[in-house]
């Protein structure tokens, strides 16, 4: 077909080849009988004629193709052409190949292969001249945005953002979906090098762009306005009947969606105030345009916010149920996972603690990093040793006379094994390879405690738990990220919890308790969670906050470790006892603020 | 195995490590036998044979380097080699210091290792028979009376029958009789030999002025 000669004079030209077996002819198909055949006939073309024969070959797949079937035998029309493409001299052609080119790339970017896809964008962006921007915009923006993507995925972020900084000073980006696409990358790859304050500067000139001019700290008077807008753009309607909003089709309206669902966290870890204006604009759009994926989280972020800060439970609880039906019922999952984390009571199903407890650690991160990486290199260096010292025994039993291959074998069946346990523990920690910085002020506990139950409040009545507090109002502040307090919290009440499913005879209650620690020397706040559930033995008392320790099968082991090193890194303690009565107590101890700024 | 041949002893709380240990050295024809942890250890009882101990650093309970303390200070001091996952360099300074022969981080090269157990092994042989002989020379000098070990520390010394009959107040006579049960007893044929063995078990001399 390459050589455009008839099926029959092919068949005579091929028959001495054939007959030598060096080719063999199925289905009308011929195949080399050797890989080894294939290159020696390759060698056979001389180097200068090779890329002539790929282009040729590019063409002619490329011309047989079905453009339905197309996605699928993209790659091999691409390699072949690229192959040849210093020999393309028509611009339409060009063109038509790095249209190919990102095809193939998206696809390689599709099964994570992101390395290939670089190539492929690469290729592309290559064949086209400086014209390809007036004459193809999309096609010029879409390789070079998709080449910073892909230079961001394999850890060149200095790359990508030069190249995503030169799509806007250049004025190469040229719409809100473009800018907003081109924005949501750079803020991912800021929080990524740690820099969540220029995160948010980038977000926020973005917003700019669209004549949204907000500070990166706004005003508490901000953050109520906007809130209030909420209700009034609700009129009438109810909770309930937002399910039915059309969805959000506006792709510039979308992007913005999408560039303030990447504002959400970062604004989480720069000003609680900024977080909570984000979140109270993405619900006012959404009022406004419709319902999209971010519409979801939004509902639930907004759900936390009326609650606890604004005193309004039953609206807060009544957007959580809101969001939690929207990716249910219309279907919109992209921020699932984190939507059902966020809103950890009504809608967490009981599996998705684990995924609390990787945002536990994702957020502790930076206070145990180094605890963490000696943890995980004794883990990993243990199993790697046994496999090391198990091969040069395998050596030596194959090295006697005669060879002892039963132990030799055997050898081999442990460093398999063993291999696998190292694995393992990597699999365990990778949830844990993520970066957040932390932010302390001044935190009330009982807030701490109050937020915490409003997350749980809906698995504590599934589970049948009576729960009671009993707070010291009076309690002096304590300096702490309260994201983290709460999560120790949330982790230790979740612990309760689980440790009393099993209580058939004996009733769930958890308590929780606040007050000042009058035993301690300096000024402190002290919390205890007790339950009524399976206790500590006194081994257990110390192991229980030992890293990769877990009674659950499913268990990581971390959690608990995680929630002292938070504890500690706040300058405080956590313990844990048996109760006389049953169950068992954990408490922390933090030093008050008066202390701590002393 | 038969009485009396060398067997390595391993304490390491990681089972693959230590299953891994127990068949590297059985491979190069050496009994072995491996715990859990430095109690076990303690608690088994040995034969009297060369031995040497693989040890890691890090065990529950009484860490390696504990374990190390107790041995030191006991009848029996085995030589150690320590086998650990954190290449800590101050612990591997204080466990060399406290006579380790070898600190290995894992992992290690198996030549590393065999060699320092063969090298372990032939101390403990001469260690053993070192200690055998001196426990030899000890049953004989508790065989001698009070006055013979007078006298047996003034020869070795080096001073003259004279000189001991001087410094005992005894005569010349008296000391050449005590002088020749001292040789019987301690099987010694010249005052030389003597001296050697007064060193080996740490009869006081008397300094010359």
């Amino acid at each position: 077909m390459i050589h455009g000669i008839s099926e029959r004079h092919l068949v005579s030209a091929l028959w001495e080849a054939e007959r030598l077996e060096f080719i063999v002819r199925s289905q009308g198909l011929y195949g080399f009988t050797h890989d080894r055949v294939q290159e020696a006939a390759y060698s056979l073309i001389p180097a200068s004629e090779r890329a002539e024969a790929h282009l040729r070959i590019g063409r002619l797949l490329k011309a047989h193709t079905l453009p339905q079937k197309l996605e699928e035998a993209v790659f091999e029309i691409v390699s072949q052409y690229n192959q040849g493409a210093s020999l393309i001299t028509s611009r339409e052609e060009r063109e038509e190949v790095a249209e190919l080119n990102l095809l193939a790339g998206k696809r390689a970017k599709t099964s994570t292969a992101y390395a290939s896809a670089l190539k492929y964008f690469v290729s592309g962006a290559t064949l086209l001249g400086e014209d390809a921007w007036e004459r193809n915009h999309e096609l010029a923006f879409a390789l070079e945005f998709h080449r910073a993507e892909c230079e961001f995925l394999t850890n060149r972020a200095a790359a990508a953002e030069e190249r995503l900084r030169m799509l806007l000073l250049s004025r190469r980006a040229v719409n809100t979906v473009e800018l907003a696409a081109v924005t949501c990358l750079r803020v991912d790859l800021y929080m990524t090098l740690n820099r969540s304050e220029r995160a948010v500067d980038i977000g926020l000139d973005y917003l700019r762009y669209l004549g949204v001019d907000w500070s990166p700290h706004p005003t508490e008077e901000e953050v109520r306005r906007e809130y209030n807008r909420i209700w009034t753009n609700m009129g009438n309607r109810t909770t309930e009947q937002l399910i039915d909003l059309p969805l959000m089709s506006d792709p510039a309206w979308l992007g913005t969606m999408d560039v303030l669902t990447k504002l959400v966290p970062v604004a989480g870890h720069t000003d609680a105030r900024l977080n909570s204006l984000v979140v109270c604009r993405m619900v006012n759009l959404t009022l406004e345009h419709g319902s999209s994926d971010g519409s979801v989280f939004a509902y639930v972020s907004v759900a936390l916010l009326a609650a606890p800060n604004l005193g309004n439970y039953t609206d807060g609880f009544r957007f959580g149920q809101l969001g939690y039906e929207l990716i249910e019922k219309r279907g919109l999952k992209r921020f699932q996972a984190r939507t059902y984390t966020i809103f950890a009571s009504h809608v967490m199903p009981w599996d998705a603690l684990h995924q609390a407890q990787a945002e536990i650690a994702r957020v502790s991160q930076m206070t145990t990093m180094e605890q963490l990486a000696a943890s995980i290199a004794h883990e990993v260096n243990q199993p790697l040793a046994a496999v090391v010292t198990s091969g040069d025994a395998c050596l030596h039993w194959l090295a006697a006379t005669p060879p002892n291959l039963g132990k030799a074998r055997r050898a081999v069946e442990r460093m398999v094994r063993d291999g696998n346990r190292a694995s393992d523990v990597l699999k365990r920690v990778r949830a844990l390879l993520r970066k957040a910085p932390l932010v302390k002020s001044p935190v009330n506990v009982n807030k701490v405690i109050q937020e915490a139950l409003a997350l749980v409040v809906g698995e504590l009545r599934k589970q049948g738990v009576e729960f009671s507090t009993e707070s010291d109002l009076n309690l002096p502040p304590v300096i702490a990220d309260f994201v983290q307090l709460q999560q120790v919290l949330l982790n230790l009440v979740m612990n309760a919890i689980e440790s009393m499913a099993a209580n058939t005879n004996r009733s769930k209650e958890l308590h929780i308790q606040s007050r000042l620690d009058d035993n301690a020397q300096r000024s402190a706040v002290l919390v205890a969670v007790s339950d009524s559930g399976v206790g500590l033995t006194a081994t257990e008392m110390e192991q229980v906050f030992e890293a990769f320790y877990s009674t659950k099968p499913e268990g990581m082991g971390m959690g608990l470790w995680i929630c002292r090193s938070i504890i500690e890194a706040h300058g405080g303690q956590l313990t844990a006892w048996a109760n006389d009565a049953g169950g068992a107590t954990f408490q922390f101890v933090l030093p008050s603020s008066t202390e701590a700024g002393a | 195995m038969k009485a009396g041949d060398p067997i390595v002893f391993v304490v390491d709380d990681d089972r693959s490590m230590r299953e891994a240990l127990v068949d590297l050295i059985a491979s190069v024809g050496l009994s072995v036998q491996a715990f859990n942890c430095a109690q076990e250890f303690l608690a088994c009882r040995k034969d009297d044979a060369p031995a040497c101990l693989v040890l890691d650093v890090r065990l529950p309970g009484p860490s390696g380097l504990d374990l190390q303390r107790e041995l030191l200070h006991s009848e029996t001091p085995i030589p150690i080699i320590f086998i650990t996952g954190h290449g800590d360099i101050p612990m591997s300074v204080r466990a060399i210091k406290d006579g380790a022969l070898e600190f290995l981080a894992k992992p290690f090269r198996d030549q590393d290792l065999l060699d320092a157990i063969q090298h372990a092994l032939e101390l403990d042989r001469a260690a053993r028979s070192d200690r055998a002989i001196v426990a030899g020379l000890r049953h004989r000098y508790d065989s001698l009376t009070k006055r013979e070990r007078e006298v047996m520390a003034l020869i070795v010394s080096g001073l003259l029958n004279k000189q001991i009959a001087a410094e005992l107040g005894s005569s010349e006579v008296t000391i050449k009789i005590h002088r020749a049960h001292v040789m019987r007893k301690m099987k010694a044929e010249s005052v030389v030999q003597l001296v050697h063995m007064a060193e080996k078990i740490g009869v006081p001399t008397k300094a010359h002025w």
